[in-house]
């Protein structure tokens, strides 16, 4: 098993998401947003929370990338930004690079590019 | 989470012979040229070797294993286990096969197939249902 080692930043993000969902607050607002987008208020509503509290476990969902907050005058709207999750669920693909980078340097060993013509 | 198995292929057709390329992948000189920076290995059937890729960013990635079919010039076959490999991975059965086809003469398809049993892998079309990340974040609550 190679890749959690070998793309660190893809393990950094992945340590980033898992921090924001290891919260069940910060999960339900997740599983909210997966049927759309939601306010900040909307989103505290189920909570027993206020809406610092739930504007704060925004802020920590936004720095791990999984939520784009867009601002329109008071109304705070946020949406999943899949991406995050995506990448780091998708193991194959990094072993798939993995391979691919170890290919180039066989390509480039066995059959080097002709010297370019001055 | 259950332990399934998992199949990674990648395929490049390379300007090279088979005979080339099998001795790119079977001679530690040639080895240590492109594959990896420490190649220690006893290349023969049921031979071990150890292996270190010493990465751009610094990252270290040592792998062990036993060579289990060397057929010049078409096919090579080893176990493959990352150093940092522990039974808490739940990963074994883990091995790369490294096939060469010539396609025409003098251009050979390298086709490589790194196999393993391991936890489930999600799926990578989770961006586009709701469903996914339902799943996910219930496999997430069982293990965190």
């Amino acid at each position: 098993m190679i890749l959690s080692r070998t793309f660190n930043r893809v393990v950094e993000q992945l340590d980033a998401v898992f921090h924001a969902l290891s919260d069940p607050t910060r999960r339900a607002m997740v599983r909210t947003l997966a049927s759309g987008e939601q306010t900040v208020g909307e989103l505290a509503a189920p909570h027993p929370i206020s809406l610092a509290a739930a504007s704060k476990h925004v802020k920590v969902l936004e720095r791990a990338g999984l939520v784009h907050r867009t601002v329109h005058g008071r109304r705070h709207v946020c949406r999943l930004e899949p991406r995050p999750l995506a990448a780091a669920t998708d193991h194959l693909r990094f072993y798939e690079r993995f391979w691919n980078d170890r290919l180039d340097a066989l390509e480039a060993f066995v059959s080097p590019p002709p010297e370019e013509s001055p | 989470m259950t332990v399934v198995p998992h199949t990674v292929t990648v395929r490049r057709v390379v300007s090279a012979t088979p005979e080339a390329l099998y001795a790119a992948w079977t001679e530690p000189d040639q080895m240590r040229r492109w594959y990896a920076t420490v190649v220690d290995a006893d290349v023969r059937v049921g031979g071990r070797y150890h292996i270190e890729m010493h990465e751009e960013d610094g990252v270290v990635n040592g792998f062990t294993g036993e060579y289990l079919a060397l057929e010049r010039p078409t096919r090579v076959s080893f176990t493959f286990t990352h150093h940092a490999q522990t039974p808490a991975d739940r990963i074994s059965d883990e091995t790369v096969t490294v096939e060469f086809r010539e396609v025409e003469p003098g251009r050979t398809e390298v086709v490589l197939t790194n196999s393993w049993t391991g936890p489930e892998c999600g799926p990578s079309d989770y961006e586009a249902t709701g469903q996914g990340w339902e799943e996910l974040l219930n496999r997430l609550e069982k293990g965190v």
